[in-house]
């Protein structure tokens, strides 16, 4: 019956319980969903680091990481993919040469990793090829020698990125809701090709308005660049005896991932091409990447590996970037805790509800004090209206939550407009699907109760403070 | 058989640097089955003396002995616990739950004392039915006029079968028809069922029905006159 009279009086005051009941939702909602966004943004960073740059497991020469000297390599790759390929939890692996080398254009050169590869071993290990630019050419040709695959950045560096507004830009430029108006402007530089990023811009601004040309700078930018085609790039690095060597290879693709830091510093050639060049064998490995069923045994497979080839360096992906582990735990921490800074806010406002019901209700707690409420009751009468009217909120707000961020998940949310430049120098990428685990719906809603009920705590010890002779006497 | 009795009772307020003489020095006592009126001008303490007796206020000195036990040795939990078992009230303002239905208040101290369902859903309509409210049981007290709310708080008063019920100005509120409808339901029920009724009023038409007219004034008895 006390549960009863508890739920029917946060409703005696509709519109104030609706006030604080809407509060609650507000605040559960920004928070889940800045939860949701950041979860989205760190996992996508996370499985981004895994699939692309990472892998699960990485095994080098012991001395080879110290410097990346490439004379530090492993010789017998067959016989440890043998051993890996039989442990429980193994998907799949492969082997490249890494030789840090310059990339030269007519335009400009620039210093990177050259990682030999065998382009189609690579794909069930890494996923690369799927960020390769359709318009840029492609993924590797088989048959072709000395191809090499760059990304948008390099090939930025290497001054081969050319400006085109073509009818795909402008429809994507829509869509981002550029301004009707200035649309017809921007069809008379249809389809020129500008050579530099400057001549593009110095255009545009003579084109269109300049407020849209610098609110659209990085969507202008993005969808307008366009790069030279299978161009030839020379190649140098030192081979096995330290002798500088090279050759030329022709672009195959332009490949461009959330994470520019990488992106920077990674091209990929055949391994074959690459051996021959540097006089590596092409059973020689710099680098054997292991993709696992599941990143969580990453630790007991390194272990399995260590103990069978104790002369290399086996390292899983925590390892290899601990801030990765860091990131995500510190993560949950951050979360919580603005979660807990809203309800701590919410709390006040809960508060204050809570202690003008018992003001106005002043007459009827002595009464019930009176006919014989104990002060344990009356108590938990109060602990409970305040933590119904909490939940109520609670509960709307995660079920709403949960809505809107499984639309969201599904549709994403595009910040390339807003942040899209900043957010890929961090390495994240500009579009984010937000997504919130399990454990955090139970841990908002244990939040929410604990929050109530100190909430609560308050206003119920006044109410058991009220004398019922004075109670019954006053006005209220 | 006596079943209240108040000796020597005092009670004094401190209103700031000046104390209040509510109650000087009283000797009362009431027996079983009375229906006794405690009158006297405002301020004369006749309210103060409900509450002691009901122990919603503790003395200044003296005692207050309820079927032998002196409820001023009692701690405030075992003091509640006593006034749900022994003590009914109708307030002024009938101080009913809002909302709760007029069944649901009155099963409420039923439900506080730990009775079952059946008990306290029999009892209740019952009790309603001696009020004379058997048509509105389901009604929240906002749906009820203050006649009809006083004669639920009445029925509420009952249904912890106590032993005395205090009413504290019950007519107070009312009109001429629902005072008189009221005082007949509770002078039945004395008769009937020989519960004690102990007044705090102003109002001559409860006097002229109590059997016993205790006047206050100045916080002490100036007349007991038993009809």
């Amino acid at each position: 019956m006390i549960l009863s009279i508890a739920w029917k009086n946060i409703w005696r005051n509709k519109l104030r319980s609706l006030v604080v009941i809407f509060a609650v939702i507000i605040g559960i909602l920004s928070g889940s969903i800045g939860v949701s966004i950041m979860e989205g943004m760190m996992k996508s960073r996370a499985k981004a680091q895994l699939n692309n740059e990472i892998s699960h497991i990485q095994i080098h020469n012991s001395n080879f990481k110290f410097n990346n000297e490439a004379k530090y390599y492993i010789d017998n790759y067959d016989s440890i993919k043998t051993f890996i390929s039989k442990l429980d939890g193994y998907k799949s692996s492969t082997d490249r040469l890494v030789i840090s080398g310059l990339i030269n254009s007519t335009g400009g050169n620039t210093a990177a990793f050259i990682y030999g590869i065998y382009p189609d071993i690579e794909k069930q290990v890494t996923e690369i090829y799927l960020f390769v630019k359709d318009s840029s050419g492609g993924y590797f040709n088989q048959d072709k020698k000395n191809q090499i695959l760059i990304s948008e950045t390099t090939a930025k560096k290497l001054r081969l990125d050319r400006y085109v507004i073509t009818d795909k830009t402008i429809e994507l430029l829509s869509i981002n809701n550029f301004p009707v108006d200035e649309t017809p402007k921007l069809k008379t530089l249809l389809n020129i090709e500008y050579r530099t990023h400057k001549d593009f811009f110095n255009e545009l601004r003579n084109t269109l308005d300049s407020k849209i040309v610098k609110e659209y700078e990085f969507l202008l930018l993005k969808y307008a660049v366009t790069f030279k085609h299978r161009a030839n790039l020379v190649v140098t690095f030192q081979d096995i005896n330290g002798k500088i060597t090279g050759d030329r290879f022709r672009i195959t693709g332009i490949y461009k991932t959330g994470n520019r830091m990488f992106d920077e510093m990674s091209v990929f050639v055949n391994k074959k091409d690459l051996s021959r060049l540097s006089g590596y064998k092409e059973t020689y490995s710099h680098e054997i990447a292991v993709m696992l069923s599941d990143k969580d045994i990453a630790k007991p497979f390194a272990e399995k590996i260590k103990n069978k080839f104790p002369n290399l360096k086996v390292e899983t992906w925590g390892e290899i970037e601990p801030m990765l582990i860091m990131f995500s735990e510190y993560m949950v921490i951050y979360n919580y805790l603005i979660i807990l800074i809203i309800l701590a806010a919410l709390a006040f406002g809960i508060i204050n509800t809570m202690l003008m019901a018992i003001m106005e209700r002043t007459k009827e707690l002595g009464m019930l004090a009176a006919v014989g409420m104990n002060k344990n009751r009356i108590f938990k009468m109060i602990m409970l209206e305040t933590i119904f009217l909490t939940i109520t909120g609670a509960i709307v707000g995660l079920v709403s939550n949960y809505f809107i961020i499984d639309w969201l998940s599904r549709k994403g949310i595009d910040l390339t407009k807003q942040m899209g430049e900043a957010l890929e120098a961090m390495g994240f990428d500009s579009l984010i699907y937000p997504e919130m685990g399990v454990e955090y719906y139970f841990g908002i809603t244990l939040l929410v109760i604990f929050v109530a009920i100190l909430s609560s705590i308050y206003p119920a010890i006044k109410a058991i403070k009220l004398n019922p002779a004075d109670a019954v006497r006053t006005d209220a | 058989m006596k079943i209240i009795e108040l000796k020597n009772l005092n009670k004094v307020y401190h209103e700031g640097e000046i104390d209040v003489h509510a109650v000087r020095g009283i000797d009362l006592s009431f027996q079983q089955g009375e229906f006794t009126a405690i009158v006297g001008p405002s301020g004369s303490g006749k309210t103060t003396i409900l509450n002691l007796i009901g122990g919603l206020d503790n003395p200044t000195d003296g005692d207050i002995i309820i079927d032998e036990v002196n409820i001023g040795n009692l701690k405030s939990s075992a003091l509640t616990d006593f006034r749900m078992k022994n003590i009914g009230f109708v307030f002024q303002a009938y101080n009913l739950i809002p909302v709760l239905t007029a069944k649901e208040n009155v099963e409420f101290i039923m439900h506080l004392q730990g009775k079952s369902k059946k008990e306290r859903t029999e009892r209740a309509l019952q009790l309603l039915k001696e009020v004379g409210l058997s048509e509105r049981v389901n009604s929240r007290p906002a749906k009820l006029s203050g006649g009809q709310q006083q004669r639920v708080a009445v029925a509420r008063a009952l249904a912890s079968k106590p032993k005395f019920i205090l009413a504290d100005e019950p007519t107070a509120n009312l009109d001429s028809e629902s005072t008189a409808n009221l005082l007949d339901i509770m002078e039945k029920l004395n008769k009937d069922e020989n519960i004690t009724f102990i007044f705090s009023t102003h109002d001559s038409r409860v006097v002229n029905k109590a059997r016993r007219v205790v006047t206050v004034e100045d916080g002490k008895v100036v007349s007991d006159i038993t009809k």
